[in-house]
């Protein structure tokens, strides 16, 4: 799935305008998770809501790539139980599908159970399920880990990494953690603010499809220490977060 | 549970308080009647004013309109918020209405329509509504946009009607919670004014008669339908809006 010439200025009303992304293409493979990799303020949201049409680019068009947006504070409507939170996307679902959407969230028994009060990971595997439920091209997830504590961010990590191993979903998880990336994605795309062009890539390739494997692994250490090396030249005064 | 035993306890020693000090210590006033009195007014004031009917009047008119209007705006939900999210100035114009004299509208209606019956039910019901789109307009700009973003590729109309008007409901039905005291305000002051039937022409009747006893004997009743009323929405909102509560 390829993204070309991106971009997008914005107007404020003294008549200032900023050009917070410049011509950017990025390219997500299919059945892969990519990460995006970039630092507050660099534009990376605005970047996920122009693909899945929540902005416009400036040419005033609108990307149709049949995606689905998962914010950072996963919207899991508190009115709706589980069940009818995924119904709500999509409808049509049949039962059969509903209960392989619930188990591969890891939500089974919790069908009757309302958001409301519930923790960020239990809203997070809600909007997933609700996000597949639609069946999108691409599921983009903006900074969804930032607010969780270290035990849920690993839960959901790993819920990620599942999901594209059982159903090849492809997903763009746009993050300002190193860590995230390199644990999750099999490509991770560097972007700083006035990236222009092809984002500088790294590659990253694991025998285990366990985090925590992943994390003890050799590979791990020398992508980090990779990426750290890109981020770094790459980010001048910028900083990613580097540990979980 | 604390604060109602507390608030219990407040009253009570007022009460007492009130007892001691014009039952047996000051003589007969004109700032507060006797116990005693007040005991009589109270048996009194439900034959000779017909406070029952009164009361089930202004009672109905006031809960009858805050009903009716949330059930306008629960049929139309999808009309009218698209509505509101498409003429931004929707706002500023139900905005505006707060602006005026309150008194005047009513002034204005008793004068138009002779303190009829029913024009006091309309206006009421007219004035519940506005303010309650208004507030609903208002919790339209407050939805979270990631509440509408799940929604991109549906219906718009089903966003409107499931998502906008959902995220609106605990908000609208807690200005219901305070706009029921403006609205006894107004629903009394119209009755007082326009002489139409209800609780707000028994005062004024009792102010005639200078009957200190039943004006205090209404005011209680009045306390108590107002608190009556607040614990009745304070149901209905934790059913509907339960995932505020």
């Amino acid at each position: 799935m390829k993204f070309e010439n991106i971009s997008k200025t914005f107007a404020y009303k003294n008549g200032l305008k900023v050009k917070l992304l410049d011509d950017i293409s990025l390219d997500v493979k299919e059945g892969e998770i990519t990460s995006l990799l970039a630092s507050a303020g660099s534009g990376k949201s605005t970047l996920l809501k122009i693909l899945c049409g929540l902005e416009l680019v400036d040419s005033g068009q609108r990307i149709d790539a049949q995606t689905c947006l998962i914010p950072s504070q996963p919207s899991s409507f508190p009115w709706m139980n589980v069940t009818e939170n995924i119904l709500f996307a999509n409808e049509r679902l049949d039962e059969q599908t509903q209960k392989k959407l619930v188990h591969l969230v890891g939500l089974e028994g919790y069908e009757n159970h309302y958001p409301n009060n519930k923790s960020l990971g239990f809203r997070f595997r809600i909007a997933i399920a609700r996000a597949l439920a639609v069946n999108p091209k691409l599921i983009l997830l903006d900074e969804p880990f930032a607010a969780m504590d270290q035990k849920t961010k690993l839960e959901m990590l790993q819920l990620i990494v599942d999901l594209n191993k059982e159903n090849k979903t492809t997903i763009l998880l746009a993050t300002s953690n190193l860590s995230e990336a390199l644990l999750v994605s099999q490509t991770i795309l560097f972007m700083k603010k006035g990236s222009t062009g092809n984002l500088p890539s790294e590659k990253t390739e694991y025998s285990s499809s366990n985090i925590l494997d992943r994390m003890n692994s050799t590979s791990y250490s020398e992508y980090l220490t990779n990426s750290e090396k890109i981020a770094e030249s790459f980010a001048t005064h910028q900083s990613f977060t580097i540990s979980l | 549970m604390n604060s109602y035993r507390d608030k219990f306890k407040i009253l009570s020693a007022l009460a007492f308080v009130y007892i001691i000090l014009f039952e047996f210590v000051l003589p007969v006033n004109k700032f507060l009647p006797k116990p005693t009195i007040l005991l009589e007014s109270f048996m009194h004031v439900w034959q000779d004013y017909s406070l029952l009917a009164g009361m089930l009047i202004t009672t109905g008119t006031i809960y009858f309109a805050i009903g009716f209007s949330l059930f306008l705006l629960w049929i139309f939900r999808g009309s009218l918020i698209k509505f509101f999210l498409s003429f931004s100035q929707s706002l500023e114009v139900l905005q505006f209405f707060k602006s005026i004299p309150i008194f005047l509208i009513i002034l204005m209606t008793a004068f138009w329509f002779d303190g009829l019956e029913l024009a006091k039910i309309i206006f009421t019901i007219l004035i519940t509504f506005i303010n309650l789109s208004r507030v609903l307009a208002k919790e339209l700009i407050r939805t979270k946009p990631e509440y509408v973003s799940v929604g991109l590729s549906l219906n718009p109309d089903k966003i409107y009607s499931e998502v906008y008007w959902k995220a609106s409901l605990p908000n609208l039905l807690e200005l219901a919670i305070r706009f029921q005291r403006i609205l006894w305000l107004i629903v009394l002051t119209y009755e007082f004014v326009a002489m139409s039937f209800g609780m707000g022409t028994i005062m004024r009747l009792a102010l005639q008669y200078r009957d200190f006893g039943a004006i205090i004997v209404i005011g209680i009743i009045q306390a108590l339908l107002i608190w009556f009323g607040t614990v009745i929405i304070k149901f209905v909102k934790k059913k509907i809006a339960f995932w505020e509560s």
